[in-house]
């Protein structure tokens, strides 16, 4: 195969949560990064009295977490408050992110409703002159792919 | 011994995938790493009165799992789709890699149809200008070794 083209830095990617799954609320702003974690599937093995390995059979999907980093602000309207608040009162978010950008036909990644099942209040460090972060993460069964609409 | 000669790099590896196991896809222009896990054989051992160390036997070959990176690009047909569909349908895949490269008597490591366990989603990261990635893993029972037949 020759080398592949199309890849790209995904640093202009496109960020969002949403309360209902469809007015979207745009975080790329804030947010620096975001770490899908691996999902896996369940996989097993049995033995049997003949041969040298394993039979192995496929389950089910396990649930991902996705950690974002954000940039710590106060201000009013600042998403650190409203993911504070759905953190602390269990409320379901949606998620998604589109590596390249978030314009027709990206490529996007779209959680289910699902909870914040981590919430990383902001550290300090006097020794840096980095910008104060926090983060979240999103515990969801499964990510669901699409083409970003015109 | 003398030092050895015909060490090489892998940076020129081979890479391909198979839905039948006789015809492989070549991924090596979207594949940056193969990282095959430890295969395991089972192994017991038991004590008697008798003498300072222990009887150790043999048992089967525990499966192993493989994980490759890939370029995330977003074209059809690029490996990204093939392997998330893949995932997400349970469907078996034969994997094959050959350290020294597309080249006739190469050696080459290929799996049973495996299933694919694990899809680690692109990630974002706006402090970088490294190409976006994605990986996704496979269980195997074994892996053959062979000889390359280009």
């Amino acid at each position: 195969m020759t080398q592949i083209t199309g890849g790209f830095a995904a640093s202009d990617a496109k960020v969002e949560i949403s309360a209902n799954g469809s007015s979207w609320n745009d975080i790329s702003g804030a947010a620096a990064s975001v770490a899908p974690g691996e999902q896996t599937r369940k996989s097993g093995e049995v033995y049997t009295q003949s041969g040298d390995t394993g039979i192995i059979t496929g389950g089910k999907r396990e649930p991902l977490e996705i950690e974002v980093k954000v940039v710590y602000t106060e201000g009013t309207g600042d998403y650190f408050e409203t993911i504070r608040a759905a953190f602390e009162a269990k409320t379901p978010y949606y998620f998604r992110w589109s590596p390249k950008g978030g314009v027709n036909p990206d490529f996007q990644f779209a959680t289910p409703v699902a909870f914040f099942s981590g919430l990383t209040y902001p550290d300090t460090d006097a020794s840096s002159g980095d910008p104060a972060m926090y983060g979240f993460k999103i515990k969801t069964p499964y990510v669901t792919k699409s083409v970003v609409a015109t | 011994m003398t030092q050895i000669t015909g060490g090489f790099s892998a940076s020129d590896a081979h890479v391909g995938m198979s839905a039948a196991g006789v015809t492989f896809v070549d991924i090596s222009g979207s594949a940056a790493s193969v990282a095959p896990g430890e295969q395991t054989r089972k192994s017991g051992e038991v004590y008697t009165h008798s003498g300072d160390t222990a009887i150790i036997t043999g048992g089967k070959r525990e499966p192993l799992e493989v994980e490759i990176k890939i370029v995330y690009t977003e074209g059809t047909g690029d490996p990204f789709e093939v392997i998330r569909a893949a995932f997400e349908a349970k469907t078996p895949y034969y994997f094959r890699w050959s350290p020294k490269g597309y080249v006739t008597g190469a050696f080459t490591f290929t799996s049973d149809a495996a299933v694919i366990t694990g899809l680690t989603y692109p990630d974002t990261d706006a402090g970088t200008g490294d190409p976006c990635m994605c990986a996704f893993k496979f269980k195997t029972a074994k892996v053959t070794k062979s000889a390359l037949v280009t």
